[in-house]
């Protein structure tokens, strides 16, 4: 019998340490600020949780620069102290696909920041059952003084359910290029414009004559660069919904041209896929895609050498000519469990407001602006930025296909694309693949 | 009798905390994941579709690419079983600053595969070190895309796989060869057999019982395990092609928007696989240890 | 034995013996090196030494973390795991080592064979558990899931080792009247203490190399722990090869630090389970 009190004793001084252990912690405020759970309080203390995703917290030209010093958090000590009683609590979070696995993950516990920033279209709208709709949060002066509205609205119309807040322009996607390799190797696409793909394929061929590696990509073959462009222009913004909906396949003597002329590239050597960027900055390519988010590093590394010039059109026959993917890829959204959407939304809307966009953009941010009428040239003087911002208003730019397709559909199309450039998957098996998978997305709605 | 009720009772009760714990961490998510595996669950609401995510998983082609992926890992386990053998065998011979060289092969093992994979993916890059070496030797033309092929990318994932493993497997078989009497050695060699004779006649079937702990460990380790690896090498490409199953539920919950069902199913046939694993291992074991 | 050997077969010995010593160390100094040299110092070559030893990626991660409450998280959370884990596994696996009742070893394959589950498996269950609580971003989720998933392999490793207490020992307790936490307490835990330590080392080094658990169940920043901050900050900056490795070298101190005082106890720990 002695044993089995002792027995008891121990079992109970182990059940206890475990539930004051959990039911201590259970006490600590939620994340999401309980401490103001009273609204009738007079001074009420608002606590915003905002998953950091997007801003800059490491700089890698200067890296003993404090945290304080970082134009985001200066941003937020502007707005607490503009708002007594609102505190802000910055978290850093991985951007791209971890921020939706850790969103995703967060909004099942429901236990969602009160603000992020997530990849817009698809990627925020398959998470929309987490995500607060904000159509009653906005004023209608807001929406028109912004730009990219569509990319956080359901079904990407201009009127309807508004799931975020378009969060600055990625311009448009182009070519950066070393002007000085490009010299040496006797083109110059300023003087002689490239009509179509065989244009740019001749110009390659010259630029790996002189022994440079014509360009660099990522490892996926920069799909949702450059590919995704030659797609889109051949069927056009509503042939790239029609692939979506199940109404025209990827199979289609189009894209099988395109892909076969895009398999080419490697077939000639003209591409390399190790660290893209690093080897343009370095002299050792020619050329990288790219589009406002590279320009500063680019004029960093390259001064005068930079060049800029579109993607050259894939053929005379496609529908959109002389243009480029791009526009607002990343918005902020609001979690369903938020307790305070208003002032979220209020903070968005700080961050997104006229001054604060020029200001982070002075900072070197990697986003244009998405305000309506403001002229970059005000603040700039490089002749590519501006260049960069009125390409972004051409309606020859066509937003993101990846965020238009069902975001598990983007993810598969980029590891394919993998095996397409390595030879590994012919281009017919990749297009009935992306057909398969894309039939498998719908069937299982 | 009153003696054994009571021995019984206690036996009962020091298990019931473990027990308890487990239930609510391993058993009752496991019940959990098997239910949601018949529904489409976006982790706030689930309804029942029967048995469609496993038609999906059977018919979609992708378990066949997922599951050779695993069994490739799985036939590496012989070569990394010789290798910590011959490791071991060599430094038992004691020779001068055995000790530290033992010290030196455990390191790798304690390092996060995390680390060791993103180590390694700077170093297999195509203007990475080992690229630079084998062109400095004249072996190759030092344009080696690593990662981006099917069999040099498993080449590196088996070679961090490798890396990780020899330390713990030499120190294991070492400790093992240990427990072996000298005499029996010392008799062996005065019989005249070679250094060959004895190992296979002496030392490896002295070892058996510790090579089973350390295949089948390994080989549970290749079905369960391989996650956190793969994911800073490869990130499974290029394609699926290195992409073990385990791998895949994660992307499928995590990465797929309203695909925990599906996620599940996967989950619960890797589980049963990992079980027949377990138990073919088990049983062939147990036939070769007679 | 060793006098007996020629120089030749010495020789090959050594020759192999050194070749592997190289294969694993070498990416250990390469990392320490490369993460003190600037990226495009790097980039340049790759395999060979700093031009300059430059060790602002250090500043960098020094300046970016509180890095001396990444470790506490750590460590906390490690050792409340550990504290947690022991103690629902020493009383279970006394019970299987050395006290008789029905159905003993089916409940020990049965907690055996939860070791070929893949944790992947449970992690959204769990989560929802977890958040059912309200243990989500705090660390008892992480300290909770780490030490109640390694229960079954610390009973795997404890059994064998209990198994080796001689019975005398329990028999006599039994017959002095001695409780069962007089028996625990003064004689199971004591004889048990080197393998104890062996596990503490095992699992602290194995939790804190763990990205996967910390990283799904926390989310503010001054919880997270050293391998998930690293991992997250340095994602976004993954073209900063140096940088990068600098992170990895600075997670991976710790481990190596704790083996090198203290690789003793985890040679015997290897031993426990491989030999019968």
């Amino acid at each position: 019998m002695a044993l089995k009190k002792g027995w008891t004793a121990l079992l109970l001084i182990i059940c206890i340490g475990l539930m004051t252990a959990c039911s201590s912690n259970n006490k600590d405020s939620s994340p999401s600020g309980s401490a103001a759970s009273n609204d009738g309080g007079q001074d009420k203390k608002i606590k915003l949780v905002f998953w950091n995703t997007s801003y800059p917290t490491i700089d890698e030209n200067d890296k003993t620069k404090k945290k304080e010093e970082f134009y985001i958090y200066k941003a937020i000590k502007r707005y607490e102290e503009a708002h007594p009683g609102v505190t802000i609590d910055i978290q850093d979070i991985p951007d791209g696909t971890n921020a939706m696995t850790k969103f995703q993950t967060a909004g099942i516990a429901n236990n969602g920041p009160d603000i992020t920033n997530l990849w817009s279209g698809n990627y925020t709208l398959d998470l929309k059952q987490f995500i607060q709709p904000l159509n009653e949060y906005l004023d209608q002066k807001v929406i028109d003084g912004m730009t990219g509205w569509s990319s956080v609205t359901e079904n990407f119309a201009d009127k309807g359910t508004i799931y975020g807040i378009p969060d600055g322009s990625d311009g448009t996607i182009g070519i950066l290029y070393n002007k000085k390799l490009f010299a040496d190797a006797g083109v110059d696409p300023e003087k002689m414009p490239l009509k179509n793909v065989q244009d740019f394929m001749g110009m390659l061929q010259k630029i790996k004559d002189t022994g440079v590696t014509p360009i660099a990509m990522e490892d996926d073959g920069d799909f949702v660069y450059f590919l995704d462009y030659w797609f889109a222009q051949m069927v056009g913004t509503p042939g790239i919904n029609d692939i979506v909906n199940g109404k025209l396949k990827f199979s289609n003597p189009q894209l099988l041209e395109v892909m076969n002329q895009y398999i080419q590239l490697y077939k000639n050597g003209f591409v390399t896929n190790d660290q893209p960027q690093t080897q343009f900055y370095n002299g050792k390519v020619a050329l990288i895609f790219g589009g406002y988010g590279y320009l500063s590093d680019a004029r960093n590394a390259l001064g005068d050498d930079l060049g800029m010039m579109k993607i050259p059109d894939f053929s005379e026959s496609a529908v959109v000519h002389n243009g480029g993917v791009g526009g607002s890829g990343a918005g902020f959204v609001v979690s369903k469990s938020s307790k305070y959407p208003e002032e979220a939304v209020k903070f968005i809307l700080f961050l997104l407001s006229e001054e604060e966009q020029i200001a982070r953009f002075k900072d070197g941010y990697g986003k244009l602006l998405n305000v309506t009428n403001v002229e970059v040239g005000k603040f700039t003087d490089d002749p590519y930025i501006i260049r960069q911002q009125q390409w972004a208003n051409e309606p020859s730019t066509i937003f993101w296909p990846d965020n238009i397709y069902p975001s598990e559909l983007s993810t598969y199309i980029s590891s394919m694309n993998s095996l397409v450039i390595k030879k590994q998957l012919p281009a017919a098996d990749f297009l009935s693949k992306l057909d398969q998978k894309r039939d498998e997305i719908l069937a299982q709605k | 009798m009153h003696y054994r009720t009571k021995e019984t009772l206690s036996g009962y009760l020091s298990l019931l905390p473990a027990f308890l714990a487990l239930t609510a961490i391993i058993f009752y998510p496991m019940a959990n994941t098997f239910f949601h595996s018949f529904t489409k669950w976006d982790g706030a609401t689930s309804h029942w579709i029967g048995l469609r995510n496993y038609k999906f998983i059977f018919t979609n082609g992708e378990l066949w690419t997922l599951l050779r992926n695993n069994v490739i890992f799985l036939l590496s386990i012989p070569g990394i079983l010789l290798l910590s053998l011959i490791v071991s065998v060599l430094l038992f011979e004691e020779v001068r600053g055995w000790r530290f060289f033992r010290s030196l092969y455990y390191i790798p093992t304690i390092l996060s595969s995390v680390v060791v994979g993103l180590l390694m993916r700077m170093m297999f890059a195509q203007s990475g070190v080992i690229n630079q070496f084998l062109h400095a030797l004249g072996l190759s033309d030092g344009k080696l895309e690593w990662l981006s092929h099917v069999p040099t990318a498993f080449l590196v994932l088996i070679f961090c796989f490798y890396w990780q493993t020899l330390g713990q497997g030499a120190l294991i078989f070492l400790s093992g060869l240990s427990s072996i009497s000298h005499e029996i050695f010392e008799s062996s060699s005065i019989d005249g057999a070679n250094w060959w004779q004895r190992l296979f006649h002496i030392t490896i079937p002295s070892l058996i019982p510790t090579i089973v702990y350390f295949t089948v460990t390994n080989a549970i380790y290749c079905f369960i395990g391989l996650f956190a690896l793969v994911y800073s090498v490869t990130k499974g490409g290029p394609g699926l092609e290195t992409t073990p199953i385990d791998y895949m539920i994660y992307i499928k919950a995590f990465q797929s928007p309203d695909q925990l069902g599906y996620s599940s199913a996967l989950s619960i046939v890797l589980f049963v696989i990992v079980l027949f694993v377990s138990w073919v291992q088990l049983r062939l074991s147990n036939r070769f240890q007679e | 034995m060793a006098n007996r050997r020629s120089f030749t077969v010495n020789a090959v010995i050594y020759a192999v013996l050194i070749a592997i010593a190289i294969i694993d160390f070498y990416p250990i100094v390469y990392m320490a090196v490369n993460s003190s040299r600037t990226a495009v110092d790097f980039f340049k070559n790759p395999g060979g030494l700093p031009e300059q030893w430059n060790f602002d990626n250090f500043k960098a991660l020094y300046f970016r973390f509180d890095v001396l409450r990444l470790f506490g998280n750590t460590l906390y959370s490690a050792m409340a795991a550990f504290l947690v884990t022991m103690a629902l596994a020493i009383p279970a696996s006394f019970a299987f080592a050395k006290i008789n009742f029905k159905f003993r070893s089916s409940l020990y394959m049965l907690i055996i064979a939860t070791m070929t589950i893949p944790s992947i498996t449970f992690v959204i269950p769990n989560f929802l558990l977890m958040s059912r609580l309200g243990l989500v971003d705090h660390l008892w989720s992480v300290i909770l899931i780490w030490s109640i998933t390694s229960v079954p392999s610390n009973i795997f490793l404890l059994v064998s080792l209990m198994r080796g207490i001689p019975n005398e020992i329990l028999e006599a307790s039994k017959i002095d009247g001695i409780r069962y936490a007089q028996t625990m307490t003064k004689i199971v835990i004591p004889l048990s203490v080197p393998g104890i330590i062996t596990l503490a080392i095992f699992n602290t080094t194995g939790w804190w190399n763990d990205l996967f658990t910390p990283l799904i169940f926390l989310q503010s920043d001054e919880l997270k722990t050293m391998t998930v901050a690293v991992a997250t900050i340095l994602k976004r900056f993954d073209t900063d090869y140096p940088l990068l490795l600098s992170g990895l070298f600075m997670t991976s101190l710790p481990p190596m630090i704790i083996y090198i005082a203290l690789q003793k106890y985890i040679k015997k720990g290897l031993v426990i389970g491989s030999v019968k």
